[in-house]
């Protein structure tokens, strides 16, 4: 009797949560300006090592915030990462990382991307257009750009979903030291969940 | 392009060791009809610059953006300063090093406020005043080159172990400067020496500086190698004068170096 009322609570529970769930499939976010939250959204940055590997690594704190307008002209993104956050899996090599050699952290603490321009169609895929900074260089960049989702979350607010990916050269932002060990081609993989303002 | 991996590491010995040296010596064989002082000035100063250019100019910019960037053109004014009368050209090193300083602090700024940024330039300088008053008032023209080697060499094995292989390259560089400051040194005027040497007490305090704050280098390394220039100050024995004068800053270096490694195997991280 006792389990069959656990079971009963559980299924409820389960069936709440499905109604409250973001309509996954919503391929244009409610209008409006939304934050980035930074605990469900990732900056994965993935490198090939020596030639022979590919490696992977993360930023851990991710902050911005989103201006949706359909498939419209102002839809805008503005994305800060703190590059201090750097997070290999490794301790030694994330102070590397941090150095001069590599993302200077300690003088440029922020990478920054701000949209130029967004395109999305009506399946919810498109391209990101904008400037990204690192190290104190700004240069354009353009993503591909996909709209995983929208809706309603559990707990009353309104949620999208967003995927960029691209590959850029880090020279380009005078990220080129060891080149020969770590490829100078950097595929970059942004995921962000917003929240409606 | 992409180097090779398997020359990488040879690619930067070369840019940080061997360019410096041989731009430093061929500059100095080239100006044989200027004065002694001013053609290892020259000397020292290209073939430092050399070495940047090789390991960071592509990564530099001008105006400079990043701190690193001011380097050669401190150094360029380092060696100006040089060529000034002895009682002038103390006090205009001490200046320079209070302005590379705070030109170096940028970073610290990023994440202190500006107290702790006081603080920290204040200890730097005072460091820096007294391993200059050490260079100076010590003005032995075989341990200088000697002691100044491995300050440079010291740090700059730790810094590229632990944190930056720019920053450690660079002080390498000094090392390797160092090295030919040694090989001239007899044929030099004592004056040319000191002045030479206190020039590369002023360039590894700006590098130890970056290097605590770009690369988190411990200040006890720091504080090991800055010691191998503070042996100075320690007599040395009549007899075994050159091994001693070798041996003396050499303990702090090693001290250093040991420290270094210890750290590395301890965390047990095996990174390079």
């Amino acid at each position: 009797m006792k389990f069959k009322s656990l079971t009963l609570s559980a299924l409820t529970l389960l069936a709440g949560v499905a109604a409250t769930s973001p309509a996954a499939l919503a391929h244009t976010a409610d209008k409006g300006t939304y934050k980035i939250d930074p605990v469900h959204s990732s900056v994965l940055f993935t490198v090939t090592h020596l030639g022979v590997a590919r490696f992977t690594g993360r930023f851990d704190a991710i902050s911005g915030e989103l201006t949706a307008d359909g498939i419209g002209a102002g839809n805008a993104v503005k994305v800060e990462i703190d590059a201090t956050s750097v997070n290999s899996g490794f301790a030694d090599r994330d102070k590397h990382l941090k150095s001069p050699d590599f993302f200077s952290a300690a003088q440029f603490p922020t990478i920054t991307f701000n949209s130029t321009e967004v395109k999305l169609d009506d399946s919810g895929k498109g391209t990101l257009t904008g400037d990204l900074t690192l190290r104190g260089v700004t240069k354009p960049v353009t993503f591909d750009l996909q709209h995983i989702g929208a809706g309603q979350d559990p707990w009353g607010g309104y949620r999208s979903g967003y995927t960029a990916t691209t590959t850029i050269k880090r020279s380009d932002w005078g990220v080129d030291f060891l080149l020969g060990g770590i490829s100078d081609e950097v595929d970059l993989v942004i995921n962000i969940e917003s929240i409606k303002q | 392009m992409d180097t090779h991996p398997l020359l990488q590491g040879v690619l930067i010995a070369a840019q940080s060791l061997g360019l410096p040296v041989l731009v430093a010596l061929a500059v100095y064989f080239l100006t044989r009809p200027l004065a002694a002082g001013i053609r290892l000035t020259l000397a020292l100063l290209l073939g430092f610059s050399a070495g940047w250019a090789a390991l960071f100019g592509s990564q530099a910019s001008f105006p400079p953006r990043q701190t690193l960037d001011w380097l050669p053109l401190l150094a360029a004014v380092l060696a100006l300063l040089g060529l000034l009368p002895r009682s002038v050209r103390q006090i205009a090193y001490g200046l320079l090093l209070a302005v590379g300083l705070w030109l170096f602090s940028p970073p610290l700024l990023m994440r202190a406020d500006w107290l702790v940024l006081l603080g920290e330039w204040a200890v730097a300088l005072l460091v820096g005043l007294a391993l200059l008053l050490t260079v100076t008032l010590r003005a032995d023209t075989l341990r200088l080159p000697v002691a100044l080697a491995c300050a440079f060499g010291a740090l700059g094995f730790v810094t590229s172990l632990g944190g930056s292989i720019v920053i450690g390259s660079l002080l390498n560089s000094g090392f390797a400067l160092a090295g030919v400051l040694w090989l001239a040194q007899s044929r030099l005027p004592t004056t040319a020496v000191t002045a030479a040497s206190a020039a590369g007490v002023v360039v590894w305090v700006w590098l130890a500086f970056s290097a605590r704050h770009l690369a988190e280098i411990h200040p006890e390394e720091t504080l090991l190698a800055a010691a191998a220039l503070l042996t100075l100050w320690l007599p040395l024995p009549a007899r075994l004068r050159h091994l001693t004068a070798l041996l003396l800053p050499a303990l702090p270096a090693l001290a250093a170096v040991g420290l270094a490694v210890w750290r590395y195997f301890a965390a047990q991280s095996y990174y390079y």
